[in-house]
């Protein structure tokens, strides 16, 4: 029978296996830090189902990286600049009225994916590299991504605590913050963008396909056990830190896809959490509500 | 028919805290308020009164500023209000997402929020006035709940102290009496009392013509156009009730209460 210290000296060298490489260092910490900025984003995602749109907006990104691929241009440039668009075009539709939000957004995201996949179909070998695009290889990540990807996130949640109580007003209860005096279509609209630029930060480690997966998971899991919307994003970020880290080493051991782990450890986390989490302190509020109408 | 004089008259001499001039509304292309003009006094409780679809919660939604409206002034104690003003507001009940991760205190604190701006917190004068509003309406033991936990007279009491906390000069509140017990109500309304005296005006939203009557110093009657606007006593008549709702309702006094008892069919 192994004795505690091997147990423990193996488990060691499970964990630092992996980390003698240089890739899977950056992959980590690329994983670990997208996967946070996609929770703490994503606690407004949840709470507002904005799903769709977070969707909508990677995809759309795809238009502004096969465009600078073609062109040979940064893509993460063109991604973001894609993204932007895209939430700018939705905002000005949604908030004119002519046609529902949902229907907008659908317009908007299959003509900027179709724009991509047509302008990238020029290239040779165009479907390798669409395949990294929409499901990420963090393997991939190189020392400028990750830097970018750190200072893109950090400028994110740097702006999101800045205007925390404005987001969380206009999140909240938009007409009285209107009656307020607050610019409640300009802060809707900053939220759109910085989900699309979340988006495209998380491009290279999810792909555009497994960005909403994350942008939803781990803030859907904290949103059980919080009752104050910061609780949720810190919360959803340690889970988002977990799973990343748990689906890293399973994709490097089992030889999964990386991104594609890590949202299944999320969803897995999610599901356990459904099981344990506290029933009866917002339970059930909103059915009571319908069927008492 | 012709609509009522409006307001203001020599009984009145207070200045008008609000004061709207031909407001023109609707969602799309469907009209839900034509040419409405009125004003209201400093210090008034006033009861906007009419049937489902008569433009209540268009005229608060306007007022508010999440609808523009297509013609039409507000004025806001003689500044236009340019739509955003500034109003307290209490949101009808199921209009709140009560999942939302938010507790009592946090609010309470949002009536705070737009008195400072942009990346600014929250100081000792905002956590005082959230302080007062949480025990002018009892809630100072609950601080620390989630919304969804509340009760129903608990969660409008909620958002009562938000309104409180802002100290808003014209409040405006969307049914603050559905779903609640009679208690809660008349809790509700002896602190709107309070604050009309103090100077506060308020608009208030309600299917409740006997409590309109009874508590109420103004009315506003809507039906897509307005009715008439003017004092409780002289205004809430039979014949300005049925021309607001198409009825043919008649007032019963019975002791202080006013019943309205529809003895026909609507129109």
């Amino acid at each position: 029978m192994p004795s505690i210290p091997d147990i423990m000296a193996s488990l060691g060298a499970w964990l630092a296996g992996p980390l003698e490489f240089d890739f899977m260092r950056r992959a980590l910490l690329a994983s670990v830090l997208v996967g946070a900025l996609c929770a703490v984003i994503g606690a407004f995602v949840v709470l507002k189902g904005l799903a769709f749109i977070g969707d909508a907006l990677a995809h759309a990104s795809f238009a502004g990286v096969a465009v600078a691929l073609v062109g040979g241009r940064d893509v993460y440039a063109g991604g973001a600049a894609a993204a932007v668009f895209a939430a700018l075009a939705i905002s000005f539709i949604s908030q004119r009225g002519r046609v529902r939000a949902d229907t907008a957004i659908g317009v908007v995201f299959v003509a900027m994916l179709s724009f991509g996949v047509l302008v990238m179909s020029r290239l040779r070998n165009y479907s390798a590299s669409i395949f990294e695009f929409l499901f990420g290889n963090v393997l991939a990540v190189g020392p400028e991504d990750l830097w970018l990807i750190a200072l893109g996130g950090a400028a994110i949640v740097g702006v999101i605590a800045l205007l925390y109580k404005e987001l969380l007003f206009v999140a909240f209860d938009p007409a009285m913050a209107a009656g307020a005096g607050l610019p409640v279509a300009f802060y809707e609209t900053l939220l759109l963008v910085l989900l699309a630029v979340t988006a495209t930060l998380a491009m290279r480690a999810l792909g555009i396909i497994l960005v909403a997966a994350m942008l939803v998971t781990p803030a859907a899991t904290a949103y059980l056990f919080v009752k104050r919307l910061h609780h949720q994003m810190l919360l959803g970020a340690l889970i988002a830190i977990g799973a990343s880290v748990a689906g890293l080493y399973l994709s490097f051991y089992g030889n999964f896809a990386s991104g594609a782990t890590i949202v299944l450890v999320s969803v897995g986390i999610f599901l356990l959490a459904l099981l344990v989490a506290p029933r009866t302190r917002r339970g059930g509020a909103p059915l009571r509500a319908v069927l008492e109408q | 028919m012709e609509p009522l004089p409006a307001v203001g008259s020599a009984t009145q001499p207070m200045p008008a805290a609000l004061t709207i001039t031909g407001l023109t509304a609707g969602y799309r292309d469907v009209l839900a308020l034509d040419e409405v003009s009125f004003s209201v006094p400093r210090g008034a409780l006033a009861a906007l009164i009419g049937p489902n679809g008569a433009g209540k919660s268009t005229l608060l939604q306007v007022l508010l500023g999440v609808l523009k409206p297509w013609q039409g002034t507000i004025t806001v104690a003689g500044h236009p209000a340019g739509g955003a003003g500034r109003f307290g507001y209490m949101p009808q009940s199921s209009q709140v997402d009560w999942d939302f991760p938010v507790t009592v205190q946090d609010v309470v604190a949002m009536g705070r929020y737009a008195h400072r701006g942009p990346g600014r917190r929250l100081g000792a004068a905002d956590w005082a006035a959230v302080e007062q509003a949480l025990v002018q309406v009892g809630m100072e033991t609950l601080r620390e709940r989630a919304i969804g936990a509340l009760s129903g007279g608990q969660r409008q009491r909620v958002f009562l102290a938000r309104a409180l906390a802002q100290e808003a000069p014209i409040l405006l509140l969307d049914e603050p009496a559905s779903g609640v017990d009679a208690l809660s109500e008349q809790a509700i309304i002896s602190i709107l009392q309070r604050l009309a005296a103090a100077g506060t005006t308020i608009i208030v939203a309600t299917h409740d013509l006997a409590s309109a009557a009874e508590h109420f110093s103004y009315v506003l009657c809507l039906n897509r156009r307005l009715v008439a606007a003017g004092p409780t006593d002289t205004t809430l008549t039979e014949a300005t009730l049925n021309a607001t709702y198409d009825s043919r309702m008649v007032l019963v006094r019975v002791g202080e209460r006013l019943y309205a008892v529809d003895t026909g069919h609507h129109g």
